[in-house]
């Protein structure tokens, strides 16, 4: 691959678009995930309920491989903009539902007696005390979370998308262009590993106040 | 006010697994004075915390009466020391403080100053600003200690709040729960399986046996109270109830 080539294509709109799209549709995808699967499993948490009804349901739908989402999200949703980005909603959704999920039922005794000797109500039971106890673990399933959802894009963009960083890599590996396919595949681990990166650099310090590695 | 101040009646507790159920108390009665510091002592699992988060209302019970009796009029205030993590690690000391103030009273506007003072007395003033990993167990239990009488509480329960001290640090620790106790006066219950401490600390000595056996003992030895005969012969008083 000449360094030419690999600049120019860098520098090119086409690579920089699908990039954009690719980018849109995971931290679209991810935003909804991270604040449903929160919602989600603090309404467990705190109902017997809802978590007698709801937890097996779940526990059903988790184990499905995210490919084996795209035939229904095809069917559920028409236009592809939309099936894409219930993919990637996916992605992200279970793996840090689960994350969630447990860390709230993990929640060291004493904390809790400390919401109960002061008698707070349940809102500030869940925003004074529970979720910042368990913010180490919510990092951790951010952590996981932006990986399934990038994951998952790429795959939906490879099987039926029309644009985004997948359908670049896989329309140039049809097309026989090995350079544009491996600029593709770069690029998907650098962005990637940013999402990485920049969730483990703020969790850092979150670690420390907890005494956590 | 002296006098009778709570008192438990028949109080039954169970735990209950799947297949098995563990009886922690039988028809167990107790009073405590008001004003006074009760030792409960015991060998680990008789009881003595599940009884101290009963009184403090955050454990339930299978049967029974708890009836504070001298707080007519007032509103009915506990706070509880742990054996650990008293504090919230996500807040700084400064914080930890504020959420105490703000729990108790939503509505209070000049808490910076109340905590500034209360700093001021722990001598940690200028680690305000530090979160609990960043202090010594020492510091964290000194601010605990005094974080739980903040608010002048009717009842002070300590829940084994010396067990992970070192001999020093247990030592000042005893100095400084006493002081405030004679500054303040308050009804305190401190769970402990340390014959020593019991003796140091309380006006009297509830024991608490495995078998549910219980026995209450005043302490009349007088203060400050130095390993003397007299001590010694209490100790071995104790003991023997105690085994």
């Amino acid at each position: 691959m000449s360094i030419n080539i690999l600049i120019d294509e860098i520098l090119s709109i086409e690579l920089f678009s699908n990039i954009i799209v690719s980018l849109k549709n995971v931290c679209l995808g991810f935003i909804i995930a991270f604040f449903l699967a929160m919602l989600i499993a603090i309404l467990l948490n705190e109902s017997k309920l809802l978590n007698y009804i709801f937890y097996p349901i779940l526990e059903l739908l988790r184990p499905i491989p995210n490919a084996g989402w795209v035939p229904i999200a095809i069917i559920m949703f028409n236009a592809l903009q939309e099936s894409i980005l219930f993919i990637t909603f996916i992605g992200a959704f279970f793996p840090m539902f689960i994350n969630i999920y447990r860390a709230l039922d993990n929640i060291p005794n004493n904390y809790l007696i400390i919401g109960k000797l002061y008698k707070l109500n349940t809102i500030d039971k869940i925003f004074k005390i529970k979720i910042p106890a368990i913010i180490p673990h919510i990092y951790t399933a951010m952590m996981v979370g932006v990986s399934g959802s990038w994951l998952s894009l790429i795959m939906a963009e490879m099987i039926s998308g029309k644009s985004g960083l997948g359908y670049y890599t896989w329309k140039n590996y049809t097309l026989l262009n090995y350079e544009k396919l491996f600029i593709g595949v770069i690029f998907m681990g650098i962005i990637g590993a940013l999402f990485s990166g920049v969730i483990s650099f703020f969790s850092r310090k979150v670690k420390k106040i907890y005494s956590l590695r | 006010m002296l006098g009778k101040g709570l008192e438990i009646h028949n109080l039954n507790k169970k735990y209950k697994s799947n297949k098995t159920q563990k009886l922690i108390f039988n028809n167990l009665n107790i009073e405590f004075e008001s004003n006074k510091i009760h030792c409960i002592l015991g060998k680990s699992g008789c009881g003595k915390s599940t009884l101290l988060r009963i009184i403090a209302g955050i454990e339930k019970y299978d049967d029974g009466n708890i009836i504070f009796n001298d707080t007519k009029g007032e509103k009915l205030f506990i706070s509880m020391v742990l054996q650990d993590n008293n504090l919230l690690p996500w807040l700084t000391v400064y914080n930890n403080i504020k959420f105490v103030l703000k729990s108790v009273n939503k509505n209070i506007k000049n808490y910076n100053q109340t905590i500034m003072d209360f700093l001021k007395k722990v001598d940690l003033t200028e680690y305000k600003d530090y979160y609990p990993y960043q202090l010594s167990v020492g510091m964290k239990q000194r601010i605990s200690l005094l974080k739980a009488l903040i608010n002048n509480p009717n009842y002070v329960l300590l829940d084994e709040p010396f067990s992970a001290l070192d001999y020093i640090t247990r030592e000042e620790m005893h100095d400084l729960f006493l002081k405030e106790y004679n500054n303040k006066k308050f009804t305190s219950i401190i769970s402990t399986h340390s014959i020593d401490e019991a003796i140091k600390l309380s006006d009297y000595i509830h024991i608490i046996g495995k078998d549910g056996k219980y026995k209450k003992i005043k302490n009349t030895l007088k203060k400050p109270r130095d390993k003397d005969s007299d001590y010694i012969t209490f100790f071995e008083y104790i003991k023997s109830e105690y085994m």
